[in-house]
């Protein structure tokens, strides 16, 4: 076993320094670490609190005091975003984690055994994917109470069918090649097969999937909140200050531009970074 | 005047990374009626050969170079695409190899050998268009009545059939075939090169035959043409070739099949592998891989020379031998 | 008993919306220790079907397969392990039978790891390396992925694959089919060095004749499921006795331009082994059938020694050449 992992080290370092490469992937990577940062050290990087009223400065355009201006309670909006940051990123790639986890490995299950399993699983996900999404998070979230943790959990349940299609049907595919019958003949069992043969080679369409699945999240968080069961006012977060800002779009164009393009660059850059990353475990794209 | 020339044809093609030297100088010269088979191995620059007679090089990243390819002593190279695709189809038609993929999966087979014929002839009715589509199967031997089939509901030999069909739907006057019994089993290759073997004879079709099977080259072609790594390192008639090898890659390429009617206890491979096309040897393409390579191949790529009447080696063994003999 | 690996009617049927496939179809046949037996076929006649059956990848239907006398039709767990290192395969693909994200080094080294035949990491970098002089690829190859190797080279994985487990049978299911002429040689070469240094047995599937005629000892012919002829490989070109062999030999191209003999051309195509109806399943394509041939189905029967057949009228289509013999 040894032999094994000294040897997935160095595939490690090749895998790297194919990363290391992407040019646009290491942007991704920088902006989604300049993200993090900014979240965890929010107290320190902005003098305001998030939730200080300032009634007096409502409304104000960016300046040198407000960088990016203040919303209707004379907030500062940076601060609010910043904070929104903690709460909107660990939303956005736990809750895809959830529905990614969960999701893969009944796809990749009911691929890899097919028949009455298959059938069972899938019509399963078939009957909880015909349910509206957003009814179902709602409906989870209302049983389970509202909070954060219940949200991630709600919100990732709803995306777990759309997962185990993605899996499943590259599994399939993966799963009739002759590689895969050379591995039975050596004698490698189930487990084996699935996370040595078979996941790596159709890991790529997942990875896309999730990277866009972050930005659904986050707005479903959004509508969460709006209608209570997400995350409490006055704590930010990037959905509900979206659809907060949208009733004063006409005269206020910040209140919405920057929330709006926080999620956009978030999920450009993760999206960047899951492109490079797929390239990257691809030996065949070695150059 | 030959009915199609091909001379010092190169084709590249040029990625950000490596040109491939595809093709190389190949020139020939078929009559009508006559068959030719390219023989070679994967990445010989058969293929691309073919495409380019037709035009049809991707481009980019391929490109031809250099040469020239006359049909009827008109330069081919110099028309018009519009002209070039009147003439696909009607004048040159080309038969793929994997007869599954090469078919509409949406059409009726009928529907697809009529569409060829209204292309091509302007003005004829769609009843006519279908009355000699119907002519077409029954000619390659599968009933009329079947037209209005579709791909799938046809076997791989059936399938091939409907394939030849087609590219002979405008009777052609040259008829490209790349390795149209490479996906078929061997009764059933027999079929169809039967097959080719009357129609070509009672349309006089010209034909050039690719494929690595040089049984299939006996079985149907007049002349020969060896390739390796994008040049024709030998030609002459299948008597020529056959029976007297010159060029050390051929005599190699015989060596190594196992032949029905002998019996070898060892086979004779030739040595090493066939060279990167984007990284040719500086001299004699085949010189890494010769038993009988000198000096100056290393450094030189020999001229072809005609051994005898109508037979080409790019050897320097030949050269010499030629001297000698003479 | 010198018989490495005999099977005893062995069936595989696979269920499909049309009806029962009757891919192999009471197939028997031994193979002796060190030798290769051919089997060839169109496809669809299910030579590769028996091979993965045989090997264990598909569950038999029926029959019996004995493995140096051991039933190894039902094998449990335990031994499932044990004969996965006596009995390996090599596949047609060298393309799509090796995984792209694995190198040369971790592909061969997979079956050594699943067995844990080496205590410790630099006895399985020997093993790996020693298999790849074995077959002939170079050292510094280690570390490179199969999408940058050419076909013959991928062939060598898989073969130094199969060896890793030191087994003494192998299933070659069209080994050298995708390769060129040239590397196909060399590869038949190889397979024939390691048979004779390793005492291998081969099943040897194919449906290229020259090949199966060049590397066997002995041939079984199938057709839709069933042998339906079986005999000594030099035996089989010199006395070929079964209608259908007659026309798969006369159909190949040879490369011999002396050698014009006439082509039996068979009509038709071959049917589908779904449902098959009664009768010997070659009739409908058979230029001698009559009435017979459409309601009983021929058996395997000895006509020479060693030489077996199934065709009812395998005497009077012959008559001619027992004459000459």
């Amino acid at each position: 076993m040894e032999t094994a992992t000294a040897k997935r080290n160095s595939q490690a370092k090749e895998t790297m320094r194919r990363f290391l490469k992407n040019k646009a992937a290491v942007v991704g990577l920088i902006i989604i670490i300049l993200l993090t940062l900014g979240a965890v050290f929010a107290n320190v990087i902005t003098p305001y609190a998030f939730d200080k009223q300032d009634l007096v400065h409502r409304f104000e355009l960016p300046s040198a005091s407000h960088l990016l201006g203040t919303d209707e309670f004379g907030r500062d909006m940076l601060t609010r975003i910043l904070y929104g940051a903690r709460i909107s990123l660990f939303v956005g790639i736990l809750s895809v984690s959830v529905g990614c986890l969960v999701g893969g490995a009944l796809g990749a299950l009911a691929a890899y055994y097919g028949g009455k399993i298959d059938n069972y699983i899938m019509r399963f996900l078939d009957i909880w994917h015909s349910i509206p999404s957003l009814l179902l998070a709602i409906s989870l979230a209302s049983a389970m109470g509202p909070g954060i943790g219940n949200a991630i959990i709600a919100i990732g349940l709803t995306t777990i069918p759309s997962y185990a299609r993605v899996v499943r049907a590259s599994v399939m595919t993966v799963k009739n090649t002759e590689y895969i019958e050379a591995a039975r003949c050596l004698g490698a069992n189930a487990p084996r097969i699935i996370l040595r043969h078979i996941i790596p080679n159709a890991l790529a369409p997942i990875i896309v999937q999730a990277s866009l699945g972050v930005a659904g999240a986050i707005i479903t968080t959004a509508s969460l909140s709006f209608i209570g069961l997400g995350v409490q006012p006055p704590t930010p977060e990037w959905g509900s200050m979206l659809s907060k800002g949208r009733q004063y779009i006409r005269n206020y164009w910040h209140l919405v531009t920057f929330p709006g393009m926080f999620i956009m660059i978030t999920v450009i850059s993760l999206n960047l970074l899951g492109d490079g990353l797929r390239d990257a475990l691809d030996p065949r794209l070695k150059r | 005047m030959k009915q199609l020339e091909v001379q010092g044809l190169h084709v590249h093609y040029i990625t950000d990374t490596a040109v491939v030297k595809a093709v190389n100088g190949v020139s020939f010269a078929l009559d009508k009626g006559e068959t030719l088979g390219l023989v070679g191995e994967t990445g010989a620059g058969k293929t691309t050969t073919a495409l380019s007679i037709l035009r049809l090089i991707p481009n980019p990243p391929g490109k031809i170079m250099e040469g020239e390819i006359f049909l009827d002593g008109s330069p081919l190279l110099k028309i018009k695409e519009s002209e070039m695709r009147k003439l696909r189809g009607n004048k040159i038609a080309m038969i793929f190899q994997d007869p599954m993929t090469s078919l509409n999966p949406v059409l009726t087979v009928g529907d697809q050998i009529a569409e060829v014929i209204k292309f091509h002839n302007k003005g004829i009715s769609l009843a006519d268009a279908h009355k000699r589509a119907a002519e077409m199967l029954e000619v390659v031997g599968i009933e009329a009545g079947r037209m209005g089939e579709y791909p799938h509901q046809f076997s791989g030999g059936m399938k091939q059939r409907v394939v030849i069909a087609i590219a002979l739907a405008c009777n052609p006057d040259i008829l490209i075939a790349d390795e149209p019994t490479t996906a078929l089993d061997v009764t059933i290759q027999a079929q169809v090169l039967s097959l080719m073997k009357k129609l070509k004879k009672e349309r006089e079709t010209t034909m050039i035959m690719i494929t690595h099977d040089l049984g299939v080259v006996a079985n149907i072609c007049d002349k020969v043409g060896i390739m390796y790594a994008g040049e024709i390192v030998e030609y002459g008639t299948l008597e020529q070739v056959y029976r007297n090898p010159l060029h050390p890659y051929t005599k190699g390429l015989f060596a190594s099949i196992p032949d029905l009617n002998k019996e070898v206890h060892r086979l004779t491979p030739i040595k090493g592998l066939m060279p990167d096309p984007s990284n040719l040897p500086a001299g004699c393409a085949f010189c890494p891989r010769c038993p009988v390579a000198e000096k100056q191949c290393e450094t030189q790529n020999p001229e072809k020379t005609e051994a005898e009447e109508g037979h080409f080696v790019a050897c320097f063994c030949c050269q010499t031998k030629g001297k000698s003999h003479g | 008993m010198d018989e490495i690996l005999s099977v005893k009617d062995l069936k595989k049927y696979f269920k499909t919306p049309k009806g029962l496939l009757h891919a192999v179809d009471n197939v028997s046949f031994s193979i002796k220790r060190g030798e290769t037996l051919g089997v060839v076929g169109e496809s669809g006649c299910g030579k590769s079907t028996l091979g993965r059956t045989i090997i264990g990848l598909l569950e038999s239907s029926g029959g019996q397969i004995f493995f140096d006398e051991k039933d190894i039709t039902r094998p449990s767990g335990k031994d499932v392990m044990v004969l996965r290192k006596q009995m390996q395969m090599i596949f047609q693909d060298p393309f799509s039978s090796l995984n792209p994200r694995m190198s040369v080094h971790d592909a061969i080294a997979e079956g050594m790891l699943i067995h844990k035949i080496c205590s410790s990491k630099e006895e399985l970098e020997k093993k790996v390396e020693e298999l790849m002089d074995t077959v002939g690829l170079a050292r510094r190859l280690a570390n490179s992925y199969p999408h940058e190797l050419d076909g013959g080279r991928r062939q060598r994985i898989g073969i130094a694959r199969a060896l890793s487990l030191n087994p003494s049978f192998i299933v070659c299911d069209e080994p050298v089919s995708a390769l060129d002429v040239s590397i196909q040689a060399q590869i038949l070469n190889l397979m024939q060095d390691l048979q004779e240094e390793r005492k291998l047995t081969y099943l040897f599937i194919t449906h290229n004749l020259s090949v199966v005629k060049h590397i066997s000892n002995e041939i079984m012919v199938m057709y839709l499921g069933q042998v339906v002829e079986k005999c000594g490989s030099k035996e089989l070109f010199a006395h070929t006795l079964h209608p259908y062999t007659k026309a798969l030999l006369s159909a190949i191209p040879t490369v011999d331009l002396d050698d014009r003999r006439e082509q039996i051309l068979l009509k038709g195509e071959i049917s589908s082994p779904i449902n098959p109806k009664p009768g010997c399943r070659f009739a409908s394509r058979c230029p001698y059938a009559k009435e017979t041939c459409t309601k009983e189905n021929p058996k395997l029967k000895e006509i020479w020694p060693g030489h077996f057949v199934a065709c009812h009228y395998v005497e009077e289509i012959n008559n001619g050449q027992e004459g000459e013999k």
